[in-house]
C-alpha cells in the first residue's frame, strides 16, 4: 500500500469522523433545542394557566362576578324562576 | 352573557335574592348559599337556572355530584343557616319595588332583560362613563 493511499484512507477516516462528530453534535445540540424550546413552550403555558387562575378566582367570588371597582355594576333580582 | 361582559373587567355582576315563589325560591336560595359554603355558589346557580329542580334531594344529590360535603350541605339546609340573609335581602328588594323576577339594574337605573338589549346599555354606559372622564 503506497503512502499515497494511506493518506487518502486517514484522511477518508478523519472525514467521516468530523463528519459523524457534527452530525453527532448537531443531533444532540438540535435535541437539546427542542428540550429547551419545549421547557419554553410548557413554561409560557404554565404562566398563562396560572394567570388565567388568578383572574377566575378575582373574577367568581360568591353571589357576583367581576372587579369590585368596575365602572358598571349589574344587579340581577332573581329567584332562579 | 355576562362573564364575557366581566371579562372586559368593565362591568361587575351581583346576584340578589328575591323569594317569590315561595318555598321553591327560598330553597333554591339556601342550597346556592349552602352551596357558596364549599364554594359551588356558581356552580349552584347555575343548576338552579337549568334545571328548575327546588326539591331538596335534587340539591343533595347535585351536592354530591360536585363531590362536596354532603352531610354539612345537607345540615345547613335542613337548619336554613342562612334563611335570615336570605330574607333580609328579599326585604330590602321588595321595599325597593322589586317585585318582579327577573329585575336587572345597571348602576342602580333600570336594565334590559334581554341578553342583546342588556350589553347594549352596558356599552352605551361604558362609553358615556369613558366620556364623562376624558
Amino acid at each position: 500500500m503506497s503512502a499515497r493511499r494511506i493518506w487518502i484512507g486517514v484522511l477518508a477516516i478523519v472525514t467521516v469522523a468530523i463528519l459523524l462528530a457534527s452530525c453527532g453534535g448537531g443531533y444532540g445540540g438540535g435535541y437539546g433545542n427542542d428540550e429547551q424550546s419545549a421547557s419554553q413552550v410548557a413554561q409560557t403555558e404554565q404562566a398563562g394557566q396560572v394567570e388565567e387562575e388568578a383572574r377566575v378566582q378575582v373574577v367568581r367570588d360568591r353571589a357576583s362576578l367581576g372587579d369590585p371597582d368596575a365602572p358598571v355594576v349589574i344587579e340581577e333580582y332573581s329567584d332562579f324562576l | 352573557m355576562i362573564e364575557e361582559l366581566v371579562r372586559t373587567g368593565l362591568v361587575r355582576f351581583e346576584y340578589i335574592y328575591i323569594l317569590n315563589h315561595g318555598l321553591p325560591s327560598e330553597l333554591g336560595a339556601l342550597a346556592t348559599e349552602c352551596g357558596g359554603d364549599q364554594g359551588h355558589w356558581w356552580d349552584f346557580h347555575d343548576h338552579f337556572m337549568t334545571s328548575w329542580d327546588f326539591s331538596r334531594d335534587g340539591a343533595v344529590a347535585f351536592a354530591a355530584s360536585l363531590s362536596l360535603d354532603t352531610e354539612q350541605f345537607a345540615q345547613c339546609l335542613d337548619n336554613q343557616t342562612h334563611l335570615e340573609a336570605v330574607e333580609n335581602q328579599h326585604r330590602a328588594a321588595a321595599e325597593a319595588g322589586f317585585s318582579r323576577t327577573p329585575t336587572v339594574r345597571i348602576n342602580g337605573n333600570g336594565g334590559a332583560i334581554v341578553a342583546d338589549a342588556l350589553i347594549e346599555q352596558v356599552m352605551e354606559l361604558a362609553a358615556q362613563l369613558q366620556e364623562e372622564e376624558g
